[in-house]
Parts: structure tokens; C-alpha cells; sequence
């Protein structure tokens, strides 16, 4: 029973190598890409209506894409320069705490036979209905 | 694009895959191991049914509440190590890759995003709320899709 799981775990953990490299390096050449960078501005004209100003921006962006450890890393600092307001700050960590380092938690989860499609999209789709409601929330509170 | 610089993305490529899929077999091997033999033991199988009609919800089965919770508190490795060995469908994979995607890891982060001024404590509550929610709604979408 116990050579069963261990069988088991090794060969799970040779299909996840054999999944997740060659993954990563097609997202490496996409991030620095010219695609990428359309890829974000086109993302901007969902997260105004959310409420979000330009500013908020790059860490939301960084955080989605990266994890919330490095967009976090340039909220805080944005936060000490005051180059963003408090709207700006509760909004990005209210969408990041929800939805951040997306490609690499989806494909973890396609690489083991789930569907990413449904799994990224529900998520951004949640996340934006939540975000956007607390946007209103506090317009309708600080007004 | 030169040669270079292709060189050199598909290193940094490589050397990403890699260490994500080692961070991912630290913390799957050994998980993998104790569920897979306490699959096996009447303790799992109570627990099993127990949750089971609360998993219905989520379209899961009983035992992978475990796969859930590990998620909530460890990480998405652990979660995958435990949900595995239940040999899981792909509609399931995808729920619970929804749900603890959208909630892991909650004490860790919990405290990253403390840091930014964002209350702590709110953030988990909203995060394992609104993962529940999307469970449920998956799994709806997906009967009313497939049946």
C-alpha cells in the first residue's frame, strides 16, 4: 500500500514537470511580448468601470499576473510616495486578495486535468462583481 | 527578437517551470502519501460520508473537503496532493481549483495583505465567502451545462 502511494506521487510528479516547463517557457516569450502589452491596456477598460484610476494600474496588473507578494511590493511603495489614493489601495486588495497569480495557479490545476477556461474565468468574473460592489459601497459611505 | 534573447527567455522559462514544479513535489509528495494510504482507512470513509451531503453542493464528493481545507490553510500543492489519489473528474478539478484558488494559503497572505493597510482578518472572511459562492455557481453553470 505504501509502494502504491509512493508509485503514485512519483509519477504525478513526473507528468507535473512534464506540464508546468514547457508551459512557463511559452509564458515567459508571451510576457515580453508586444502582444502583452496590448493584452494590459485592453484589461484597463474593465477595471475603470470597477472603479480603479490608472494608477492602481501597474500593481493590479503586476499582482494578477505575478502574485500578491509583488504587487503588494509596488502598492506599498506607491502608497508611501501617496501616488495612490485610499479608494485605489482598498480596491486593489480587496481584487488582489481574491485573484492574483492567476496563470500559474490555473495551469497547476490544467496540468492535472481541469478546465482553465472555467477556473479563470469564473474567478475574474467573481472577483470583478465583488470589487465592483465594494466600489459602490464606498462611494455610496465617503460620499 | 534575437537569438539571445531567446536564449535567454527560454531559460528563465525553464528555470520558472522547474521551481515551481519542485515547490510543487515538496509539498505534494508527502501529502500524497498520507492521503493516499488514509484513503484507505475507515476514518476517511466516515468522514467521507458525513461531508458528503454539504459537498453536494459543490458538486464534490465527501472526502474532497479535505482537498478544500488543505487548500484554505496550507497552499494549492497541498490541495492538489490530497485531491488526487480520489481520482477526481475534470469538473471536479475544476471546482476545486476555483475555490481554493480564489482562497489559499489565507494566513500567509492574510498577513502580505496586512501589510498594504488592507484589514486582515476581512480579506479571509471575504476570500473563503466568495469561494464558496463560486463553488456553488460552478457547479451550478456546469449542471445546467452537462447535466
Amino acid at each position: 500500500m505504501l509502494i502504491h502511494a509512493i508509485i503514485g506521487s512519483i509519477k504525478l510528479s513526473a507528468k507535473l514537470i512534464l506540464i508546468i516547463v514547457p508551459l512557463m517557457v511559452v509564458y515567459e516569450f508571451l510576457e515580453n511580448s508586444k502582444l502583452f502589452k496590448r493584452i494590459l491596456n485592453f484589461l484597463y477598460i474593465f477595471m475603470k468601470p470597477l472603479g480603479f484610476s490608472k494608477e492602481a494600474n501597474i500593481s493590479m496588473l503586476t499582482g494578477i499576473f505575478l502574485g500578491i507578494t509583488y504587487g503588494s511590493g509596488i502598492l506599498i511603495s506607491q502608497s508611501e510616495q501617496n501616488k495612490i489614493n485610499k479608494t485605489d489601495i482598498m480596491l486593489t486588495a480587496v481584487f488582489l486578495s481574491m485573484c492574483h497569480a492567476v496563470i500559474e495557479d490555473t495551469l497547476i490545476f490544467v496540468a492535472i486535468g481541469g478546465n482553465g477556461f472555467f477556473m479563470l474565468g469564473t474567478r475574474l468574473i467573481i472577483a470583478g462583481i465583488v470589487t465592483y460592489a465594494f466600489y459602490r459601497y464606498i462611494k455610496l459611505k465617503f460620499r | 527578437m534575437n537569438k539571445k534573447q531567446i536564449e535567454q527567455l527560454t531559460l528563465n522559462g525553464l528555470d520558472k517551470g522547474l521551481s515551481t514544479s519542485f515547490k510543487l513535489i515538496k509539498t505534494i509528495v508527502p501529502f500524497y502519501i498520507a492521503i493516499d494510504l488514509l484513503n484507505h482507512t475507515q476514518f476517511a470513509n466516515r468522514l467521507g460520508e458525513a461531508l458528503s451531503p454539504v459537498m453536494y453542493i459543490f458538486g464534490l464528493s465527501g472526502k474532497m473537503s479535505i482537498a478544500i481545507v488543505s487548500g484554505y490553510f496550507v497552499n494549492l500543492y497541498a490541495a492538489i496532493a490530497v485531491l488526487i489519489p480520489l481520482s477526481p473528474n475534470w469538473k471536479e478539478v475544476t471546482i476545486v481549483g476555483l475555490m481554493t484558488g480564489i482562497s489559499h494559503n489565507l494566513v500567509i497572505e492574510g498577513a502580505v495583505l496586512h501589510k498594504t493597510g488592507a484589514n486582515a482578518f476581512l480579506t479571509i472572511l471575504l476570500r473563503i465567502f466568495v469561494s464558496l459562492i463560486a463553488g456553488i455557481s460552478l457547479n451550478m453553470l456546469f449542471r445546467a451545462i452537462y447535466g
